[in-house]
């Protein structure tokens, strides 16, 4: 019998395994499209993919390319050569018996990725490893047979292997958040987890606090949206929490799998050992001088100094832009390109950028958000100048708003448009008079009350001039004529 | 003039067909009356394709008398052996499992042969998978040798050549992973070449052991030998594992090579006590009759011999239980009708389609990659494959081509080993290592014993099968071993 331990003597250790479908047109091993998810069923297969005698297969470079691109942003060692191996286990989904993946000598290895988990904070978790492999086929079970659509087969796939350095379930989801916005900033999958591009099996474990070594651990399979991850993780920690608190912690490996309907994790299998996959050099692919065969890349990516999403967000929060707007720039390559061309113009102004960005979150976010950024007529340079415009009260805020609106959807001559409505504003002198007028008409009450010494209702009755004006014109005028009015 | 059409080799059928003296119909024609009229005693053949052949012969026949110029192989004869995959013509790798199986496509070397306008007229017999050394562990039949009907033909590719050796097409495609082509032409009295790893594309061949598997010819003599590897070598965008060399005729060049200093290594270990004197002094005898042309005789140490059997057997079997794998009842091949679960489907299908040899060596290569056994087994074996082909290289620093005896013995009684496996693979004994190093290897006739042939191993450095073929054709000049054909009529 073991100790019975408490909730606070508990540590929770989390490991992630990430299966992201690189971006490529034809497969990892022979030249069949990797089609979509509307493709009919083994529309995209042949002998090779299909696992037919007689086959080899068929390096694709691009997919190389690709990973080496993910494995360079998730700050890894890239090997010096390519070795394949053989994982071999009988499932109908796995056409030749074995699947080509890379075992003892991957792709990349000891990596980092850094991720926010609020305003102020970043985590850092360490990549154990990221290599190569292919994907096998989709397995389609119907009430008496299981079809085998083999579309999937042999579609490139990138394995991330993370160290076990989670600590909670949330610090996970946001790491795969982070990833999937890398991956897709660099164009290297489409990384949607509906589709199935980006795919996650979670380790889950528990030890006593200050204990050094690592627990028979659960993995959590197939966890197909942020939402799974968090609340798969968050089960299974409790699960074992309480397994620990009675005194009888996990003893053996074993596989689960989440239910999102049931909300819990299902038993698939328990194993003293880890399954032997009987390993072995792939002797159909010979070893590859990686360097030799990626050279151009390979110096690409070194002098890219690749800046990730996560720098990025901490670039734009130092030059004063506030941190949720940082967050929804970042990674989106064109709003960054539109993000950058603003910034131009602000000269580093710390408060003009504040005042920007604050814009930008209000306003501007919510018109790509109906029609991307790439369709939008306003250029950053109106942008700026109309927030300037503003900030000089040469129109007022909400003439502003109606502005960047218009020419967001219209191609117009911002500048003059501007002088236009700060005229308008001169010629409506003679209107606000009118509009204070009526308002003090329709609420004698207060004006006598004003002139009976109680001073504060002035305010209330500037409020109905104002709104009366629909805001267009600026409240210091109207407070103006307001009190001029009252004390004639 | 009266010629047996089927007893002429690809060079002098070409000539007569260039000479229009004879028509590519009548040359298949003869063929395939031969397979009609004596392959019942042999069993060398699973399918005849003498239609299709006839077919093409026609259309052959009809571009030369249009006055089309016609390459060596234009209107050749050839068979193939059944791991070599047809498109739309049964292959079925000697196996159960594969007994209805119709490739959708060629393999690159039929590609090539078709090219070239040879003509296949059938698919012959072989050990299932390539598994054996004498067509014993065919699903189908034994092939019987050619000489000796009681005795085997050799194997795996031994339908192969046995049908060169009776004239049952004029040459042979065979595929050798540890002796399946030398050996075989070695007991029927034929030429058969050995390629380096490499040197001819494994595309569209039923794998054994992908890293051994080399596919290669087996004819009458060297120069016909040149002529087929001519055709199918080179690099292959199909085949990672093809070698970039740009084509050579080896043909054109075969006669070129002066013998004179030509340095020949003999291997000791080749030449034990164990080994059969009378093979002994029939393989000194043939190398001697080099000496006469001006060679060098020296003798040469290749201590690693001894251990080519246990290292081919861990690697072979290892890659074999990967390769068999795909054979899973799921998509194509044999399927059970017995299974209650996908798990059983797998186990009786298997069961009931891969014979015992096939069983065996699955569950040896299957044991020597477990856990726990991986690094004494396969590891081993593969560390030992390294000090093997470095062992050669420096043998090859000292001299041009290696020469010993192809098999240990001449061909032995249908029966006589079947029944113990380990005396079976002791048959490989003096090819497993040229198979492991990936070495070009050529099985030359060199005399008889009791009216069964003898044939001698010429080995080269790794990609010179020039040499190879050079040696082979200077021998064959001086002697008429490769000339004597079975008496079987």
């Amino acid at each position: 019998m073991h100790k019975e331990y408490t909730e606070k003597e508990l540590e929770v250790i989390i490991g992630l395994e990430i299966h992201v479908q690189l971006k490529t047109k034809s497969k990892l091993f022979c030249g069949c499209s990797v089609g979509d998810e509307n493709a009919l069923p083994n529309e995209h297969i042949c002998p090779v993919c299909f696992g037919m005698v007689g086959t080899l297969p068929l390096l694709n470079k691009k997919a190389f390319r690709l990973a080496v691109h993910a494995a360079t942003a998730l700050r890894c060692g890239i090997a010096q050569h390519c070795k394949w191996d053989r994982k071999q286990y009988f499932y109908p989904d796995l056409p030749k018996g074995y699947q080509i993946s890379q075992y003892d000598e991957p792709l990349a290895t000891n990596g980092m990725l850094e991720f926010f988990i609020d305003e102020k904070t970043t985590k850092k978790i360490r990549i154990n490893r990221v290599h190569l492999e292919e994907d096998a086929a989709k397995l389609i079970h119907t009430d008496d047979v299981t079809l085998v659509d083999f579309n999937r087969s042999s579609v490139p796939l990138i394995e991330i292997v993370t160290e076990p350095d989670f600590r909670s379930a949330s610090d996970a989801k946001m790491a795969v958040k982070e990833l999937q916005r890398i991956i897709r900033y660099l164009g290297v999958s489409d990384a949607d987890m509906e589709k199935g591009h980006l795919r996650c099996d979670a380790s889950v474990s528990l030890r006593p606090i200050e204990d050094e070594k690592l627990y028979p651990r659960t993995e959590i399979k197939n966890l197909n949206s942020f939402h799974m991850i968090e609340r798969a993780i968050q089960y299974e920690v409790a699960r074992q929490k309480n397994e620990w608190m009675k005194g009888t912690p996990p003893v053996h490996y074993q596989t689960v799998l989440w239910n999102d309907t049931k909300k819990r994790t299902e038993f698939m299998r328990e194993k003293e050992q880890e399954a032997d996959y009987r390993y072995f050099p792939e002797p159909d692919i010979p070893e590859i001088e990686l360097t030799e065969c990626l050279q151009n890349e390979l110096l690409a990516f070194a002098e890219e100094d690749m800046q990730l999403p996560t720098d990025s967000v901490k670039e734009y929060m130092h030059l004063g832009i506030d941190y949720s707007t940082a967050q929804y720039v970042a990674g989106d390559a064109p709003l960054m390109k539109y993000m950058s061309q603003i910034l131009e113009y602000t000269h580093d102004d710390r408060k003009f950028i504040q005042e920007l960005s604050k814009w930008f979150a209000e306003i501007f976010l919510s018109l790509i958000k109906k029609n991307s950024v790439t369709n939008i007529h306003l250029l950053p340079e109106d942008f700026v100048t109309i927030v300037r415009a503003v900030q000089k009260k040469q129109i007022t805020r909400s003439v502003g708003k109606e502005l960047m609106v218009e020419a967001a959807y219209k191609k117009m001559d911002v500048i003059s448009k501007i002088d236009e409505c700060s005229r308008t504003d001169e010629v409506g002198g003679r209107d606000i008079e009118k509009i204070v007028d009526e308002v003090l008409k329709q609420n004698i009450s207060l004006v006598e009350q004003y002139r009976n010494g109680k001073t504060k209702v002035i305010h209330a009755l500037i409020g109905k001039a104002i709104k009366k004006s629909g805001g267009h014109i600026p409240v210091e005028k109207i407070s103006q004529v307001v009190r001029n009015k009252l004390h004639i | 003039m009266i010629m047996k059409l089927h007893e002429l080799t690809i060079v002098e059928a070409h000539n007569a067909l260039v000479h229009k003296d004879i028509s590519t119909v009548e040359l298949v024609t003869a063929c395939i009356a031969r397979i009609y009229s004596i392959d019942n005693r042999i069993n060398a053949f699973i399918t005849i394709l003498d239609e299709e052949a006839l077919a093409q012969a026609h259309t052959i026949d009809a571009k030369i008398a249009a006055g089309e110029k016609i390459g060596m192989l234009t209107g050749i004869p050839y068979s193939a052996k059944d791991v070599i995959m047809t498109e739309g013509v049964r292959t079925t790798a000697g196996s159960n499992m594969l007994r209805e199986f119709i490739p959708p496509f060629n393999a690159t070397v039929i590609e090539h042969l078709n090219q070239a306008g040879a003509i296949l007229i059938g698919k012959t017999n072989c050990d299932a998978y390539g598994h054996g050394s004498s067509t014993e562990n065919s699903d189908f039949f034994v092939t019987r040798n050619p000489h000796d009907t009681t005795r085997v033909a050799g194997g795996s590719s031994g339908g192969a050549a046995a049908a060169v050796a009776l004239g049952m097409g004029l040459f042979a495609l065979g595929e050798d992973t540890g002796g399946s082509i030398r050996q075989p032409a070695s007991f029927c009295g034929i030429t058969g070449l050995k390629v380096s790893y490499g040197r001819v594309s494994r595309y569209g061949i039923i794998a054994y052991a992908s890293s051994l598997d080399t596919v290669g010819p087996l004819t009458k003599n060297a120069e016909d030998c040149a002529i087929v590897l001519s055709a199918i070598a080179g690099r292959d965008n199909r085949d990672h594992t093809t070698v970039h060399e740009t084509p050579t005729d080896y043909y054109a060049a075969i006669k070129k090579k002066d013998m004179h200093g030509l340095r020949i290594g003999i291997p000791v270990e080749y030449f034990t006590k164990d080994l059969d004197r009378e093979v002994n002094n029939i393989v000194m005898e043939a190398v001697r009759k080099l000496k006469v042309q001006g060679c060098v005789i020296e003798e040469v140490s290749l201590p690693l011999t001894s251990v080519a059997i246990p290292t081919y057997y861990s690697i072979a079997a290892s890659e074999t239980s990967a390769n068999l794998a795909r054979l899973d009842g799921i998509r194509f091949g044999h399927r059970t009708t017995l299974a209650q679960s996908t798990e059983e489907v797998f186990k009786q299908s298997r069961m009931e389609g891969l014979g015992a040899e096939a069983q065996r060596r699955i569950m040896l290569g299957t044991y020597a990659l477990s856990a726990g056994y991986h690094d004494e087994y396969y590891k081993k074996a593969q560390k030992v494959r390294t000090l093997l082909r470095k062992e050669f290289e420096s043998a090859f620093k000292k001299v041009d081509v290696l020469i010993c005896p192809t098999s240990p013995f001449t061909a032995f009684r249908i029966g006589e080993k079947s029944a113990n496996p380990a005396e079976m693979y002791l048959a490989d004994i003096y090819t497993t290592a040229f198979s492991l190093a990936g070495l070009p290897t050529i099985n030359v006739p060199c005399g008889y014993i009791s009216d069964l042939p003898v044939g001698m191993q010429i080995a080269g450095p790794y990609t010179d099968e020039m040499t190879v073929l050079q040696v082979a054709a200077a021998f064959e000049q001086v002697t008429d071993w490769h000339k004597k054909r079975p008496s079987i009529s």
